[in-house]
Formats: C-alpha cells, sequence, structure tokens
C-alpha cells in the first residue's frame, strides 16, 4: 500500500490538514469550552450566597494571578484553535456543494446542527461584550468593582452583577448569549463524541440526550442569575 | 397515473442546466421509478427530442449505479431502497416530482442527471484494500474469525458505492462512504495489518478529491439504501487515532 503522502504520523503540521484530525481538535477544543462552562459557573453560583460569596470569590482568584492567566492563556488557546478550525471546516463543507439542490428534504439534520457557525459567531461576538463589561468593566462604569468596594474594602463584584442585570437590555444580551451556548452545545456534546470515537450504535442515542440535558442545563444554571436579579429575589 | 416532473436538464458539463418540466403520462402503479423514467423518455424520443440522461445498471438494488435526488432525497422517499428499487405506488397521481442529480463539487455532473463518481473509486484505490499475494486460493478457515468481527465487516461490506451519503450530506462529505470501507478491512484479520495506513490515506484522499469534513447531522445513514450505519463513523475516528499513536 502507498505511504500517507501527508504522512499521518510523520509530518505533524499537515496532519492538521486531515478532516478527522481537524474534527478531533474542534471535538477537544469544544469539550474543553463546555469544561470551562461548569468550572465558570461554580463562580457565578456563588452570587446565591450573598455578597459575601461571590465578593471573596473574586477576591480570592485575582489574588492568584499566576492562576487566572494560566486560565486566561488556556483559554484563548482553546477559543482560537476552537474558532479557526470552526470557520475553516464551515467554509471547505461550503465549497464541496458548489451547486445546491432545487428540492431538499432533510431527514436527520437539527437546528442546532445546521447552525453551530452562527451559533458559534453569536457566542464570540457577545463573549467580547462580557469581558467590556465584568473583565475590562466599561459597559456599566458606575457600578466597575474595579472602583466600588464593599466594606470589607474588597472589590464589589455582588453590586456590580446585580446592578447590571437589573437593566433589561443587559439581561436580554445574556439570555440570547446562554440561547446560543445551548443550542451550540445540543450538537456540540454529542458530535465531538462521535468525532473521538467514542460512540457506537447503543451509546450514540444515548449521548445525543446526555447533549440535551447539558444544554439545558447550562441554559437553566446561567440564565437564573439575571432571571432572580430581574424577578427581584436577588437584591 | 400522470405525474408533473421537475427533472434537471444539462447538455454537458459546462453548459447551463435547469429544471424542465415534463408531464408522465398513463404510469402504472406497479411500474418502477426508472421505468416511469423509460416511459418518459420513450415519449421524448417520438416527439423528436433528447431523452434524459440517467445511470442505471443492475435494477436490482445491488450495483449502486441508479443515483438520482428525489423530491430532495437521495434515492427518493422509501427507506432502504435504490431508485431502481423504488415503486410508482409510492406516489399518488396528480404528484409533482423533482429529479436532481448528486451534487457535489467531487462529483462533477457530465450530463443531466449522470455525474461522475470516480472520486469514489480513487479513494478505494488509496488504501481500500489489502496488499497480499496471489496465488492458490486459501483454505476457508485457515484463519479463524470470530462471528461478530465477521458481521461487523459483512454490514460493512454491504455498501454498493452509490454515493447517496454524499449527495445527502450538507457538506458533501464521503465518510459514511469511506468509513464502511475501513471498518470493513479493519474487522478482519487480512485487513487489519494495514489499518493504520488505511485510514489515513483514504481520509486525505478524500480532502484532495473535494468531498467536505463531517459534521454528524447523520443524513448519510438516513439515505444510504443499504442502512450503512454511523457508527462506521464512529469506528473509522478510533481507527484514526489509533493510527496516531502506534
Ligand atoms: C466564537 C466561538 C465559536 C465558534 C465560531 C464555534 C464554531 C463551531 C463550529 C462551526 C462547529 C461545527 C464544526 C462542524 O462542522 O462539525 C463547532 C463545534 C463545536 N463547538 Fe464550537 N464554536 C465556538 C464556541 C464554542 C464554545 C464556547 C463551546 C463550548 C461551550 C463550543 C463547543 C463546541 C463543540 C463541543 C463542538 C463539536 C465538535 C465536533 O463536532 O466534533 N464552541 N463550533
Ligand atoms: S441500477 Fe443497480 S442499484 Fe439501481
Amino acid at each position: 500500500m502507498a505511504p500517507a503522502s501527508n504522512g499521518c504520523t510523520c509530518s505533524c503540521l499537515k496532519v492538521f490538514a486531515n478532516p478527522v484530525a481537524k474534527k478531533m481538535l474542534m471535538a477537544i477544543t469544544g469539550i474543553g469550552l463546555v469544561a470551562f462552562l461548569f468550572v465558570h459557573l461554580i463562580g457565578n453560583l456563588s452570587l446565591y450566597a450573598g455578597p459575601g460569596g461571590i465578593n471573596a470569590y473574586g477576591q480570592t482568584l485575582h489574588s492568584l494571578p499566576p492562576v487566572v492567566w494560566a486560565f486566561r492563556a488556556g483559554l484563548i488557546l482553546l477559543l482560537v484553535v476552537h474558532i479557526w478550525l470552526g470557520i475553516k471546516v464551515t467554509l471547505e463543507n461550503q465549497a464541496a456543494r458548489p451547486t445546491p439542490y432545487a428540492q431538499r428534504t432533510y431527514l436527520k439534520v437539527t437546528l442546532a446542527s445546521r447552525t453551530m457557525i452562527w451559533t458559534g459567531a453569536i457566542i464570540g461576538v457577545i463573549l467580547v461584550y462580557h469581558i467590556l463589561h465584568f473583565t475590562v468593566q466599561m459597559i456599566c462604569p458606575e457600578t466597575a468593582a474595579n472602583t466600588l468596594k464593599d466594606t470589607l474594602g474588597r472589590p464589589d463584584v455582588y453590586t456590580m452583577v446585580v446592578s447590571s442585570f437589573r437593566k433589561i437590555g443587559i439581561s436580554l444580551v445574556y439570555l440570547v448569549w446562554m440561547g446560543a451556548v445551548a443550542l451550540h452545545v445540543s450538537h456540540g456534546v454529542h458530535s465531538s463524541l462521535q468525532t473521538m470515537g467514542l460512540a457506537g450504535e447503543q451509546t450514540l442515542p444515548l449521548w445525543t440526550r446526555l447533549a440535551l440535558c447539558v444544554a439545558a442545563f447550562v441554559f437553566i444554571a446561567y440564565t437564573s442569575i439575571p432571571a432572580t436579579i430581574l424577578a427581584g429575589i436577588v437584591k | 397515473m400522470n405525474l408533473n416532473l421537475y427533472v434537471w436538464r444539462q447538455k454537458g458539463p459546462n453548459a447551463p442546466g435547469k429544471l424542465e418540466q415534463l408531464q408522465a403520462k398513463n404510469i402504472s402503479p406497479d411500474m418502477s421509478f426508472l421505468e416511469m423514467l423509460d416511459e418518459v423518455n420513450e415519449d421524448l424520443v417520438r416527439n423528436g427530442k433528447e431523452p434524459i440522461a440517467f445511470d442505471h445498471d443492475c435494477r436490482e438494488g445491488i450495483c449502486g449505479t441508479c443515483s438520482q435526488v428525489i423530491n430532495g432525497i437521495p434515492h427518493g422517499p422509501q427507506e432502504r431502497t435504490t431508485v431502481c428499487q423504488l415503486h410508482m405506488r409510492k406516489f399518488k397521481d396528480g404528484d409533482s416530482i423533482y429529479i436532481e442529480p448528486w451534487r457535489a463539487k467531487a462529483f462533477p455532473l457530465i450530463k443531466d442527471l449522470i455525474v461522475d463518481r470516480s472520486a469514489l473509486d480513487r479513494i478505494i484505490q488509496a488504501g481500500g484494500y489489502t496488499s497480499c499475494h496471489t496465488g492458490g486460493v486459501p483454505d476457508g478457515n485457515a484463519i479463524l474469525i470470530p462471528k461478530p468481527d465477521a458481521d461487523t465487516a459483512m454490514d460493512a461490506a454491504e455498501c454498493i458505492g452509490c454515493g447517496a451519503c454524499v449527495a445527502a450530506c450538507p457538506n458533501g462529505s464521503a465518510m459514511l462512504f469511506t468509513s464502511a470501507k475501513v471498518s470493513q478491512l479493519a474487522s478482519l484479520p487480512q485487513g487489519r495489518a494495514e489499518a493504520a495506513q488505511r485510514v489515513c490515506v483514504m481520509t486525505e484522499a478524500m480532502l484532495n478529491e473535494g468531498f467536505g469534513n463531517c459534521s454528524n447531522h447523520y443524513e448519510c445513514q438516513a439515505a444510504c439504501p443499504k442502512g450503512i450505519k454511523v457508527s462506521f463513523i464512529a469506528k473509522l475516528n478510533r481507527e484514526f487515532l489509533k493510527a496516531q499513536i502506534k
């Protein structure tokens, strides 16, 4: 048999052109991002412990700059690889069908599977907004935790979050964001398991349900914060 | 029954094409879809017009030559059925039927409904075989193969290479086709020896032929007339991983 011309096992760079390798990198980075969603959520939910909870969390985190920067570097790497390949794969896929069908009946695709690039784009754009909002803190400067301190002199993250989400517009942006994340993940979780070869005839239907559960959980857990703030439950 | 057809007509690879409206009259529900087209073609020839060019060969659902997207589904609406085995009783009198060729960059159109599918052959040529010495016929049970492995290989070997998976895939990907051959050979001791190399060269050939990537939409499995499962795609992915750590 002819040896692999691009050399699956020899040239490190060229292996990334392989259609399966590309999808595996997307799957690994995607699952890494899903894992981050869960870690990030633990921090968010400390809001329910009141100002003491989330302000302490914020202060602890920022007293450990190496940890914060390691997380940021990891995330940037995951996002860059995932977004780059997401765009590349989508362009290649569109090029593979230059003439569309006049009549097309889909049997299996889902809204989520057909809109990965668009939900991805929404995630990316609102991610920038989110960083400007809570990291750079220039969306609501009057309640920026960098300047506003609580009674213990800690950055008042609690007030920053609660006063922001009282503004319906800001809450809506985050609702759209989490909707996009939920759709993206509802395909991404089972797709990545299949891509990594971790699915079979029996397990694939289970992974499809698992993906829906993960998506629903992430959506409900994250949006519960603006929802409870708007409802006046968290003040 | 009478039917209202919209058929893709295109004189040659670079000629402009369009959907042409044609009438199929006095069609028996017992005819196959191809026999219905034969009737329409007879009519066209009688009227001095160019008949519809379409691919067909065995007409018994085993060769994979027939290839038409009927009302937006490769091989039409009946599950696990090739166009030649699809019967007109699946349709109703007065129905409108859209008939289009397989659409993919890797399948250049030749004429009307006929496309060139040799890209699939080139994927097989890249590695869809075992490099064994020929000679005398080997002894039947000289190499013992566990029954489950033989079953997996046989299920994968059902692929008739028609290309419906590519036609159905929103990305024009040939993953289901390629995974069937990779899985078939990787399941058998004779094919195991070259499994790592095979999965690499065949997926590479897929890329070079201009097929898209797999997004796990699973349209391919739904369109496959032989019921090839996407679990073979997962198996191809496992084989690819194994090849990297070998
Ligand atoms: C700007 C941000 C993003 C863009 C542009 C993007 C784009 C994409 C695209 C286009 C795909 C589909 C690839 C295909 O055709 O199969 C995909 C898959 C995926 N994405 Fe994203 N994405 C983004 C952010 C995220 C985030 C934040 C997560 C996690 C929460 C994520 C998780 C996944 C997963 C798990 C997959 C499945 C990989 C696979 O099918 O093997 N993505 N992404
Ligand atoms: S003509 Fe052979 S499968 Fe249809």
